[in-house]
């Protein structure tokens, strides 16, 4: 069981804008690892949000969705290869309104692939957009055959991550360590 | 060119820098890879749905109504 949680760092976009966030030289000495984002991509075209792709260890490692949500009456299933790990607000939402996304990986150092949970939401409170929330929950699984030093984020669309995106990056102990 | 912020972990230093020609190839093809997967998904959603609709109207057809039929998914969810 968990029961310490420890920041590692926390990074804000300044007014210029970043195409990336990168944490490197991740300790090893935790358990887990938690990640917090409250970000707003510059996107300003098309869907209303934007997705927010992952990376780990300096290339995109291939991480398969195999939970997401469905449409009305649809089951949970597992249909694709993918970097994007949830949803974030994009230019084209309420101004000023920043989407919000946790991650959870368990056990991050292991050798073995490793699970992860992301859970988001984006909010629209335009009518006019394609849809007023986004909300959804992911599991995934890193195919990392190493434990991760590094997270990379970025945009679906390539876009800059606007100022005041917050990236939090915490270390999760377990109890008896 | 874009502005990449790398995070040291162990000392704590945050750097700002300009994103290489390489990472932008990379990112470049990331975002590939996530429209062809959002591609996919939207397609599945629309298979399903259409199968859905169909399945619907057979019922329906039957003598159903929409409330029977809500009725029994509900069930068949539980």
């Amino acid at each position: 069981m968990s029961v310490f949680l420890q920041p590692i760092y926390t990074q804000t976009v300044g007014s210029s804008g970043a195409a990336s966030i990168t944490f490197n030289n991740i300790p090893q000495t935790f358990t887990d690892l938690k990640v917090i984002i409250s970000g707003r991509s510059a996107r300003n075209t098309g869907s209303a949000t934007d997705n927010l792709n992952v990376a780990f260890n300096s290339t995109p490692t291939v991480s398969t969705t195999i939970l997401d949500s469905g449409s009305p009456y649809g089951s949970p299933r597992s249909f694709r290869t993918s970097y994007v790990f949830g949803e974030l607000d994009s230019a084209n939402d309420t101004a000023n309104t920043f989407g919000s996304l946790e991650m959870y990986i368990p056990n991050y150092t292991s050798s073995n692939y490793k699970s992860s949970i992301s859970d988001y939401i984006a909010e629209n409170n335009s009518g006019t957009g394609d849809y007023l929330v986004s909300v959804g929950m992911r599991a995934s699984l890193i195919q990392l055959s190493s434990g991760i030093t590094s997270i990379t984020f970025t945009t679906g669309t390539g876009s800059n991550f606007l100022q005041y995106s917050t990236f939090s990056l915490y270390g999760v102990l377990r109890q008896g360590v | 060119m874009a502005t990449v912020i790398e995070v040291d972990c162990t000392t704590g230093i945050s750097t700002e820098r300009e994103q290489t020609a390489e990472e932008a190839a990379a990112q470049a093809a990331m975002q590939a890879q996530a429209e062809a997967d959002a591609k996919v998904k939207a397609e599945a959603d629309a298979a399903q749905a259409a199968q859905l609709a169909a399945t619907n109207a057979k019922l329906m057809a039957l003598g159903l109504t929409q409330a029977d039929i809500d009725a029994l998914l509900k069930a068949a969810k539980a």
